[in-house]
This record gives structure tokens, sequence and C-alpha cells, in this order.
């Protein structure tokens, strides 16, 4: 792992983009303690806890991973955060489609992906909660912290390195089996499977249904109220019970 | 909406004669006959060519135009050869965010290699670049829709 960690900045995600524009090809993890311009999907704001509050960190893998990248990172985000719960707890971890991760139902993690076209790069951004801050939370805050589950969780710095060799792992399994390999064990721990779900497009359309299952490329099946079958790709899946 | 299953893109007829010489035609399809395979379908240049051998395919051995927009007049082979389709299924966005700048407009002379799109599918958003040089006469797509594998994008001189 080469690493940049930075005291404070507007979000991993450009400093990432950034070096890899500039022709960057040893640095592969950025760090950052404080996120001042923190960006989810489609450029939504996201916001993190100062260090050692949450872990904000964008993971350089050139050259481009693959379609299922999401997926598999959502994997291996899962696997890590299993080795730090203790072994009764494990069940309280599981994947929100595509790539949350989940605390007792709840989001602890946060991934966000992005396809670099030239020169060919992926970027895995990582948000995860590990321990309240001392401030109050924001009213809307309905997430989870990885602390409620261990009691003393490590800090950023300690957890990013074994974070970056699990990613590595899985990529390189992904790479040389494809996403066959991990498709069975995606759906053992995703809880999306089998719930009502609300799927929302960016152009504020709507369906409810069940999601049923994944496709073979990872797309979610939702059985729609009136019965028919819709394979979704993106937008957002928001659990109706939630 | 997301696409109801079976999410596959559509398929035009026949729309003009091909340019593919039949010299390759030729060859290719000798090749099938002794290769480990039943069907091949390959794609250069604007035209998709499937061959299966006899008795294996549910439908006969047809060369197409790539898919067209639907909806869209068949146009010509030469002027899709100029139209630049989408690598993946995923939402089409101009823009890195919605408050950003479009990449290309009409118009934009654009060079190998620059993103034109991002398209986005599970929460990724994919940089989608040219394939080559030239200048964008048209953009197929609105701005946050759906588009399927293969559907045209761009129209590029």
């Amino acid at each position: 792992m080469h690493l940049l960690h930075l005291p404070s900045t507007t979000s991993t995600m450009d400093i990432a983009a950034r070096l890899v524009k500039e022709g960057s090809s040893l640095t592969n993890t950025v760090l950052a303690d404080v996120q001042t311009a923190g960006r989810g999907r489609n450029n939504r704001p996201w916001s993190t806890f100062s260090a050692p509050h949450s872990l904000a960190a964008t993971f350089i893998f050139r050259p481009t991973v693959g379609p299922q990248l999401p997926l598999v990172a959502a994997l291996a985000l899962h696997t890590a955060l299993k080795d730090l719960l203790p072994k009764g707890s494990h069940a309280r971890l599981h994947i929100k489609w595509p790539n949350d991760v989940l605390l007792s139902g709840r989001k602890l993690a946060g991934i966000l992906c992005e396809n670099i076209a030239d020169p060919p790069t992926s970027l895995i951004g990582i948000g995860v909660n590990l321990t309240p801050p001392e401030e109050p939370l924001p009213q809307a805050f309905a997430g989870a912290f990885l602390s409620e589950s261990v009691p003393t969780p490590p800090t950023p710095r300690e957890w990013v390195r074994p974070l970056h060799t699990c990613l590595s792992q899985h990529i390189a399994l992904y790479k040389a089996q494809g996403w066959s390999a991990f498709h069975d064990n995606y759906l053992r721990h995703c809880a999306t499977i089998g719930q009502e779900v609300v799927w929302k497009s960016t152009e504020n359309q709507q369906l409810t249904g069940i999601a049923r299952g994944l496709t073979q490329s990872g797309h979610l099946e939702l059985e729609a109220e009136d019965g028919t079958m819709h394979v979704i790709h993106s937008g957002d899946i928001i659990d109706k019970h939630h | 909406m997301p696409a109801k299953k079976p999410a596959k893109p559509a398929k035009s007829a026949p729309t003009a004669k091909s340019t593919l010489p039949l010299a390759q035609l030729d060859e290719l399809a000798a090749w099938l006959q002794s290769a480990p395979v039943n069907e091949v379908e390959v794609e250069q240049k604007g035209i998709r060519l499937r061959l299966s051998k006899a008795g294996t395919a549910a439908a006969p051995a047809a060369i197409m135009a790539a898919p067209a927009a639907v909806g869209s007049a068949p146009q010509p082979v030469e002027s899709a050869k100029n139209t630049f389709k989408s690598p993946m299924v995923g939402t089409f966005y101009r823009a890195p965010g919605p408050e950003s700048k479009s990449f290309v407009e009409e118009g934009s002379r654009v060079q190998s290699g620059q993103t034109l799109c991002i398209i986005e599918a599970m929460k990724t958003m994919n940089q989608i670049a040219a394939d080559r040089a030239g200048i964008v006469k048209k953009i197929l797509v609105e701005n946050a829709m759906p588009v399927e594998f293969g559907q045209p994008l761009f129209v590029i001189e």
C-alpha cells in the first residue's frame, strides 16, 4: 500500500482522481482525517465524521477492474468489517444492494466507485462510521457505528492497511475467476433479497416491489406489485420498512 | 423505467447492404465448420455478424446493422459507422454532476480518449471515452435516461 494521508481535504475521490490524471502510478490509497466536501452518488453531499470517528478513504486500482466492482468491493468491505467483529456478532452485518454495509439493519459503511477512462483506473471510495463523535449527532442521522459491536475500533490509520489488503485480495480473485466466484457469497450476505423495496430513478420515477434475486451480472431483479419482473441497474433502492 | 425482463437491446432489421467483404465471410464460415463452437458473433465497424452451424441456432444466421435507437428511422450503414454506442447498460449522464458543465455539446470537437459522458450502473460512475477524434454532430440520448448495451449515444463525424 502506498498511502497519501491528508489532515484535511475536499474529498478523497477528488484527490485520487487528480493523482491519476496527473500521472501518479504509485499512490494507491488516499486517506483523509477531515473531508470538507465528501460526495456520494451523483455528486450528492456525503458527510463523514472527522477521524478517528470515521474512515474516509479512496483506493486506486489500475487498470479498471470490471463491471461487478461495486459488488466485489462490498463483499471485501463486509469481510474486512467481519474480521473486526466478535464471532457472535457476524450475523449483524449485511450488504444492502449494491454496496452499502449495514450493522443491525442500519448503514455502517458506504461505497462509491468511479471508473476513469484515461488512464483506465478504478476508484473505490469508502466511508465507515467507527465511533460516535463528541458533538450531538445530526437529527437525520440513522446510521450505525462500529463501536456498537467492537468495544475499541481501530483508528482509520490503523485499519486502512488491512482494508486495502482485503480489497486487493478480492479484486485479484475477481480478475482471475470472474463474478461467478462471488455470486453465491454475495447473495448469502445481501439483506435486500426478499425485502419489499422502492426503486427510485434519478428522474423520480419509482416502482415498488419485492427484490427477488440477482441476474448473472449482479443487477437486481424486482417483482413489481403488478407481478411484472424488472431488472434494476441503477437508481436508489429504499427498504420500504425503514 | 428499469428494463423489463428480458433486458435485451432492440435489434433492428437489416437496413442496408453489408460492406463486409464476402471473402472474409467465407473464411469465417469455413473456420466455424471446424471450430469447437456452434455459434460465433463478431462486431466490427458498425456491422454485427452472427454465424451459427446449421441446426444449432433458433434463428437463421443473419447479418444485422448495429441496434438502432427505438423509434428512429432506419439509417444507412455509412451513418451507423459514425454512431458511438453505449458499451454498457445503465443511466446516461452528460455531466459529472447535476450542477456541472456537460462533457460535450453538439458541435464539440473531441479527441480519442476524451470523456463523452458517464454511465452509472450499480452506483458506479463509469466515464465513457471517445474511441475516435471528430465532431459531435448529434447527442441522441437525454440526460439521466436509461440506456441499453449497444444503444447509439452520439453521432461523431
